[in-house]
């Protein structure tokens, strides 16, 4: 069975995924069953498969496409953080998805590429070498552009083709920096501690050249500045995919890379030793700083969203990029806050467009009223962004600035309580126009529960993880797991 | 036990959406779990899954904390329920009045830095709702600075925090963020917009308990009797007598008698902080101090309380001696608390010029408190109920007989001869200043003082920034294309019919090579 585990994990939602192709439109019941049978039975698989590497078990399953070239699919700790994040983030976004296209077209298309996305995502996340790696990244690519074009309008066709511009050259980047290091290295396994052979290490130059290419092509998913030109264009894309995007599926998978390049590639002592640590921490902090101001000034409550987003997600690379255990749990416990707390803003945002009609920030005045349980939610992830306690994004914060400090890096902290403060400054006008201002137009109900419901999941995940972080059951806990595997040897 | 005191309030806010303005009922009994608390002894508890893990205890500072602090809530929500009768809102004031109260019990009980944190920051943000509550432009412009500051106070705190745990250090950024709480100038411009913003109960646990979190924050940090700190020291000396006597300047130029209380609340916080200030650095008499200081932050926090809240009445005899006898205590005349905590705070000090100092901005407290009561005299009546009466009496009486059951052991030294005369004469100078001034205002200030000229720089500091961002957002990505081969190619390849047998040729020697 532990074989199969990780393949059955991708299978679920494959499978899911191309029969929904054949289904057809009228079908939406069978259809919806079929989506949510095929993630609840992802996070199951991901379950069984976190409680048996809790207790020591490995799971593996490998398939040799050609002679050197080994499909791997595995269990390891920080792949199980990932795809239980993006397992679980599934399965609310499905049923988000469900009550929020109630009877538009082509959704037959639309969640078969949306089980497609997630597969690949969870191909990412199981990974066990780079090039399965990279075989599910690109999968993810082509996967994404469906969804991102979906309404088909000439401004989505146009973001869509942005979206390509940027991704389709990052992934030969990717393709060329992976072979060669495939070659050189003879197969790449992702191993904690890194997996570069001996005289390999010896070559400091080449592999700088390598980081350097790895980084920035996985850069332009994670959307490093200047490469995240396509991500505020993708927020034309339907709420449930900006959802998806922003917090597990592309930006993520993205800075999952990175991450893997950091820790399971070159190891976090051998990189910090090829001294290519700095730049990344210096692209992660420009990222940080140069998001958070164009969201500043962005009206439209999506766009100021990805602005965070290209912001938020560069925390997760400057935790991989500062050397140090407390860096190292606060880069990768804020893989999965980030999630959780931006896809409830990206699900309360859809639910203003969709139920309010409200797309800018300028028009959310008083819709706290109208709307309270989702503007609730909406306050949670804003706040967890801010990283206010007792929310996720504290915790994120707190180990990040101290693993800079400890690490000698008193920028950190500077950055972090500068970002802070500008996370105030986008995020705190908003809820103070949902709460405090007198509403603006025509009165109205509240979003359906269909589209309530998986935001207040999220939000109450995002508040657990903060308040009970101390818990052996937090991301925290789980992170704190990854990062002594990490150092401990 | 203790995760209730802070818990209660908490779950009582999670109600308020269901319950509406009958809330405001709950508010004087929101704090019955910290009342119970004092007179039940329970051992602190470690929650190790709560955030980063947190302690919460009551040591002998909180619990002095605890109890005037929850005294002045019980008074104040009492106050309350006839203060917002008529008020629509009533519901929302409830529940950022109980998440307040909740972050404030939390920020006393905790005995750890994160959990102080945690309640320090739960309760400035839940005030935002306070001070904005009126919903008018200048509670809205007031809101604004408020958060500003006290954003700004959490981000050195929280730095301050952190750099305790990574490294140790980071007290000076701790001292520096709490004192944007505490109002010491220069940080106190949020002061004087904010707590006359605010519905008057909200007024009186802002500038009666809330402010006191920085002053417990301080003793937190630095324990007062434990090492010395003289260069911080200085700056709380230097930076506490500039706001104890600015403060007064200040408020002697407002016409709005909550602005003169919010100008009166920086002065008695300055005084508070010089005393800190010493305290920190001469570790003798600090241990000495530390009585001193608790039993001046219990007397200040009830009877500013008190007077925030008689601001909103108007009485007959009864009311103008409870307004005589808060005011009295302030500047410390004979018999009063007041003249208690003074007592005890010079006898911690010894000989030195700060007695003194402290003395005569004592005159300057009784000059800004007559004026007060004489800008009360004129300016409208706001309506008052018997139950507002009562709680204002209350707090008058509570701030009296607490600081007299807190220090028994100091009435002595009050009622010799000496002590009456040192207690007496800034008081009665203070009063003849009032009468040879005639009452005339020297003239009038904003305020918020520096405010009005930080609010320009801010505007400027925005629009340029959204000039900026606009310029950048013009400059686009040359929106380059690939360039179209021309369409002679694609015509003469269509028209050539070798194509398919080239390819094919292609492959085939490429079959072939890879069999050699």
């Amino acid at each position: 069975m532990s074989h199969w585990l990780p393949a059955l994990t991708l299978f679920s939602s494959l499978t899911a995924g191309l029969v929904t192709f054949g289904l057809p439109e009228s079908w939406r019941r069978l259809r919806a069953a079929l989506s949510l049978g095929g993630s609840l039975l992802g996070v199951l698989l991901v379950g069984v498969m976190l409680a048996g590497v809790f207790g020591g078990n490995t799971y593996h399953s490998s398939l040799t496409l050609l002679p050197d070239v080994d499909v791997v699919l595995q269990a390891d700790p920080l792949s199980l953080l990932f795809a239980s994040l993006s397992s679980l983030l599934w399965l609310v976004t499905t049923v988000y998805a469900v009550g929020y296209f109630r009877d538009s077209p082509n959704l037959s298309r639309f969640f078969g590429f949306f089980s497609l996305c997630v597969s690949a995502t969870v191909g990412i996340a199981l990974a066990g070498n780079l090039l399965t790696f990279l075989l599910f990244y690109e999968m993810l690519t082509l996967a994404t552009y469906p969804l991102v074009v979906h309404r088909g309008t000439p401004e989505a066709l146009r973001a869509g083709a942005r979206y390509l511009a940027y991704t389709l050259p990052a992934g030969v980047a990717l393709l060329v920096a992976v072979v060669w290091l495939h070659t050189l290295n003879g197969g790449v396994d992702f191993a904690v501690g890194g997996a570069l052979g001996p005289e390999l290490r010896e070559r400091e130059t080449l592999l700088r050249v390598l980081f350097g290419l790895l980084v920035v092509s996985l850069g332009v998913k994670a959307a490093l500045v200047p490469l995240h030109g396509w991500l505020p264009a993708a927020m034309v894309a339907p709420a449930p995919v900006s959802s998806l995007l922003h917090a597990v599926a592309v930006v993520k998978a993205g800075a999952f890379g990175i991450v893997r390049v950091v820790y399971d590639v070159f190891g976090v002592e051998f990189a910090a030793a090829l001294g290519v640590l700095g730049p990344l921490a210096l692209a992660a902090a420009v990222t940080i700083l140069y998001g958070s101001l164009r969201a500043l000034y962005q009206d439209d409550l999506k766009r100021r969203l990805a602005y965070s987003t290209v912001s938020q997600v560069s925390y997760i690379v400057l935790g991989a990029a500062v050397l140090g255990p407390l860096s190292t749990v606060g880069g990768v416990v804020h893989l999965v806050h980030q999630g959780l707390m931006k896809i409830t803003l990206f699900f309360c945002a859809g639910s203003y467009a969709e139920t309010a009609h409200v797309h800018r920030v300028s028009e959310l005045d008083g819709l706290g009223r109208r709307m309270p349980w989702t503007s609730l939610a909406f306050s949670v992830g804003a706040l967890g962004m801010v990283g206010l306690p007792p929310f996720a994004g504290f915790v994120s914060k707190w180990y990040l600035a101290l693993g800079g400090v400890a690490g000698g890096a008193w920028w950190v902290l500077v950055l972090l309580l500068t970002s802070t403060l500008l996370n105030a400054a986008y995020f705190l006008p908003i809820l103070y126009r949902l709460w405090f201002r007198p509403p603006l137009g025509a009165a109205g109900g509240e979003a359906r529960a269909a589209m309530l419901a998986p935001a207040l999941v999220t939000a109450a995940l995002a508040l657990g993880a903060g308040l009970l972080a101390g818990s052996p059951w937090s991301p925290l806990a789980w992170a704190r797991f990854i990062a002594e595997l990490e150092y401990a040897r | 036990m203790i995760a209730a005191v802070s818990a209660v309030p908490l779950f009582l806010a999670a109600l308020v959406p269901w319950l509406g303005r009958f809330s405001l009922r709950l508010l004087p009994w929101a704090p019955l779990p910290a009342l119970l608390l004092l007179v039940v002894p329970t051992p602190g508890v470690e929650l190790n899954w709560l955030l980063l893990g947190s302690r919460l205890g009551l040591d002998p500072v909180g619990r002095v904390f605890l109890l005037f602090g929850n005294l002045l809530w019980t008074c104040a929500g009492a106050y309350a329920i006839g203060y917002l009768r008529s008020d629509a809102a009533a519901g929302r004031f409830c529940l950022w009045w109980l998440l307040a109260l909740a972050g404030y019990q939390l920020a006393v009980l905790a005995q750890d830095p994160i959990s102080f944190y945690f309640g320090f920051t739960l309760m400035s943000l839940a005030a935002y709702g306070l001070v904005v509550h009126r919903g008018d432009a200048a509670a809205l412009r007031a809101g604004r600075v408020y958060l500003v500051l006290t954003l700004l106070g959490e981000v050195a705190v929280l730095a301050g925090i952190m750099l305790g745990f990574a490294h140790g250090g980071g007290e000076g950024l701790l001292l520096l963020g709490l004192a944007v709480k505490a109002g010491l100038m220069p940080l106190h411009v949020w002061l004087p917009l904010a707590h006359p913003a605010a519905p008057a109960p909200a007024s009186a646990v802002l500038s009666g308990v809330m402010i006191k979190v920085g002053l417990l924050g301080w003793l937190r940090v630095v324990a007062p009797g434990g090492d010395a700190w003289p260069e911080a020291g200085a700056v709380l000396l230097v930076a506490g007598l500039v706001s104890a006597y600015g403060g007064v300047l200040l408020g002697l130029t407002q016409r709005e008698p909550k602005s003169v209380l919010a100008y009166s609340s920086i002065s008695q916080m300055g005084m508070i902080a010089a005393v800190t200030g010493a305290a920190l650095q001469d570790p003798v008499a600090g241990a000495a101090l530390l009585p001193a200081l608790l039993l001046y932050a219990l007397h200040h926090g009830l009877a500013k309380g008190a007077l925030f809240m008689g601001v909103a009445l108007r009485g007959g005899v009864l009311y103008w001696s409870g307004m005589l006898l808060a005011a009295l205590a302030l500047a410390g005349a004979p018999f009063t608390s007041g003249a208690l905590a003074k007592v005890a705070v010079k006898a911690g000090l010894g000989a030195g010029w700060l007695p003194m100092a402290l003395s005569v901005a004592a005159t300057g407290t009784t000059l800004l408190l007559g004026r007060l009561l004489l800008l009360l005299r004129t300016s409208p009546a706001v309506v008052g109920g018997g139950l507002q009466r009562a709680s204002f009496a209350a707090t008058v009486l509570a701030s009296q007989l607490l600081a007299w059951w807190a220090a028994p052991g100091l009435a002595g030294k009050l009622t010799a001869p000496a002590g009456l005369w040192q207690a007496a004469w800034p008081v009665l100078l203070g009063l003849v200043l009032l009468a040879g001034l005639r009452l005339r205002q020297p003239m009038t200030l904003a305020a918020g003082d520096m405010v009005v000229v930080l609010e320009r720089v801010a505007a400027l500091t925005v629009a340029g920034g959204r000039r900026l961002g606009e310029r950048l957002a013009a400059l686009r990505a040359p929106q380059w294309r690939l360039p179209a081969p021309p369409a002679r190619w694609e015509r003469r390849l269509q028209r050539w019919s070798g194509g398919s047998g080239a390819v094919l040729a292609v492959l085939g020697l490429l079959a072939l090579a890879s069999l050699l």
